[in-house]
């Protein structure tokens, strides 16, 4: 098996790769749970836990999983995996677990920690597969909490309100007020507006990438005049 | 082609064992999990559960811990509230089902009087859903607090309906049946003398009318809420229909 590059596996999950971005996997919590950054942060802390075990136990298992049961087998460490974290979210950030509501126990439906489990974690090394979900996990994570500071800001004119809900009482008071209550854009913290703020951030993302490349091709180009040049 | 049936069956037989292996594990884990974070479960929402239920009695005028006090209510569809399953033949255990699914009242003591009663009330005209509200009213019929336990109102508009959002919720505080009367206990736009929001008038409305309705349930069931059980009864057997069980000895 050839050697993975820990660099690459970054730039993977993080961006070149980023589910929420790129594979546009898991969009219904995506959307549903990005209204403010701290529902954000939770469901991608628990989104991430998820990835980083269901990927190690799905890696140490996977000599011994035959083909014929390995996605029902998969599936039920995954079920496994979320229904720990549900349990201990419950225990100790009740506030969070009554917030985050259905989307909790529906991260095992997230296809982003399947196809991890299946596409990564069933051909890899412990080691690796553990570092993969947490890269692909904290590039899904980033663009939650990503959306939950755009839609937040907009929407509610605050950032980090009911921090106390996951960081206990010390953060109580992070609350930051931004915008005016007058300058409230509603839509941002409807459905639509998640829409609206994913599409924006993909956008930035390729036109990002496209101006790099522009850049990139123009530099060979400049690279190679000179040597033209020096030819005449 | 015998030899081959063989394999096959074998190969069926690990690969079963397998899959049953998995979820012998994966059941083991949760198991575990669910054993170790049991109490602090139950805790946590019993500290919920007194949040809410003290956010809507007076500090002070109650020495007793109102969330101990679980009670079935007579009547619960005159305050919308679904009906209990009778599926749970432990007392104990049914009581907590429906304290967990919000059926129950609470009763506030002072010196062996009941001060004030905590009741849940669902209104089914809310904008987007059903709103819970948890109302407290004392031995006078007035209002001693009211909070939202849950809603799915437009944020922004209905949801104005929290006391994180805006104090309109406080301004039911001491109101009651004769206070405003009951052409008063409507929305202004309605004639009543409760505020609407701009832009969202069916949300209060609703609001409004579950704590009307709230009101004349306790008036309807006064004798009844706010005597105490005899003290056998306390954990009174709940596996029977609420409508039979409601036989609370009168002082």
């Amino acid at each position: 098996m050839s050697e993975v590059s820990y660099r690459e596996l970054t730039v993977q999950g993080l961006w070149k790769n980023n589910p929420g971005l790129v594979q546009i996997l898991g969009m219904c919590p995506m959307m549903a749970i990005s209204n403010t950054v701290v529902n954000a942060m939770g469901l991608a802390l628990a989104t991430i836990l998820t990835m980083v075990i269901s990927n190690g136990l799905a890696s140490a298992i996977r000599h011994w999983v035959r083909p014929e049961v390995r996605l029902p087998v998969f599936v039920m460490v995954v079920a496994s995996v979320v229904t720990v974290i549900e349990l201990l979210m419950n225990a100790y950030l009740n506030t969070l677990y009554h917030v985050l509501g259905i989307f909790l126990p529906l991260i095992v439906t997230n296809c982003i920690v399947i196809a991890r489990v299946e596409g990564f974690a069933a051909r890899n090394r412990v080691l690796p597969s553990l570092y993969d979900g947490l890269m692909m996990g904290l590039g899904f994570g980033l663009v939650l909490v990503s959306l939950g500071v755009i839609r937040e800001i907009l929407g509610f004119g605050t950032l980090l309100a009911n921090a106390q809900q996951l960081f206990g009482s010390v953060a109580a008071h992070w609350t930051l007020h931004i915008l005016p209550e007058q300058a409230h854009f509603l839509l941002a913290i409807l459905p639509p507006g998640a829409f609206m703020a994913l599409a924006v951030l993909i956008a930035l993302k390729q036109g990002f990438e496209q101006r790099r490349a522009a850049r990139i091709s123009q530099k060979q180009l400049s690279l190679a005049s000179p040597a033209i040049a020096g030819v005449q | 082609m015998k030899r081959l049936a063989g394999l096959d069956k074998s190969r069926i037989a690990i690969t079963a064992l397998l899959l049953g292996g998995f979820s012998v594990i994966g059941v083991g884990l949760v198991t575990v999990t669910e054993e170790a974070t049991r109490t602090r479960i139950a805790e946590s929402q019993l500290a919920v559960l007194l949040g809410q239920i003290s956010a809507v009695l007076i500090p002070g005028s109650f020495s007793n811990n109102p969330a101990d006090t679980a009670f079935l209510l007579p009547d619960p569809a005159a305050l919308n509230l679904p009906p209990l399953k009778p599926t749970l033949s432990d007392p104990k255990q049914a009581m907590a089902a429906s304290v967990a699914a919000g059926i129950v009242g609470f009763r506030a003591i002072k010196a062996g009087k009941v001060v004030a009663v905590v009741l849940p009330v669902i209104t089914h005209f809310g904008y987007s859903g059903d709103i819970k509200l948890i109302i407290g009213i004392d031995r006078d019929g007035k209002i001693t607090g009211v909070r939202v336990t849950r809603q799915n109102e437009t944020p922004g508009l209905g949801d104005k309906i929290e006391p994180e959002k805006s104090p309109w919720i406080y301004g039911f505080n001491d109101k009651s049946l004769n206070n405003p009367d009951e052409k008063g206990w409507a929305v202004k736009k309605d004639g009543g003398v409760f505020d609407q929001f701009s832009g969202a008038t069916i949300t209060p409305r609703a609001v409004v009318g579950a704590i009307h309705q709230a009101l004349r349930y306790v008036q309807a069931h006064h004798e009844q809420l706010f005597s105490l059980p005899a003290p056998h009864e306390a954990q009174p057997a709940i596996n029977l229909p609420a409508a039979t069980h409601n036989e609370v000895p009168h002082e």
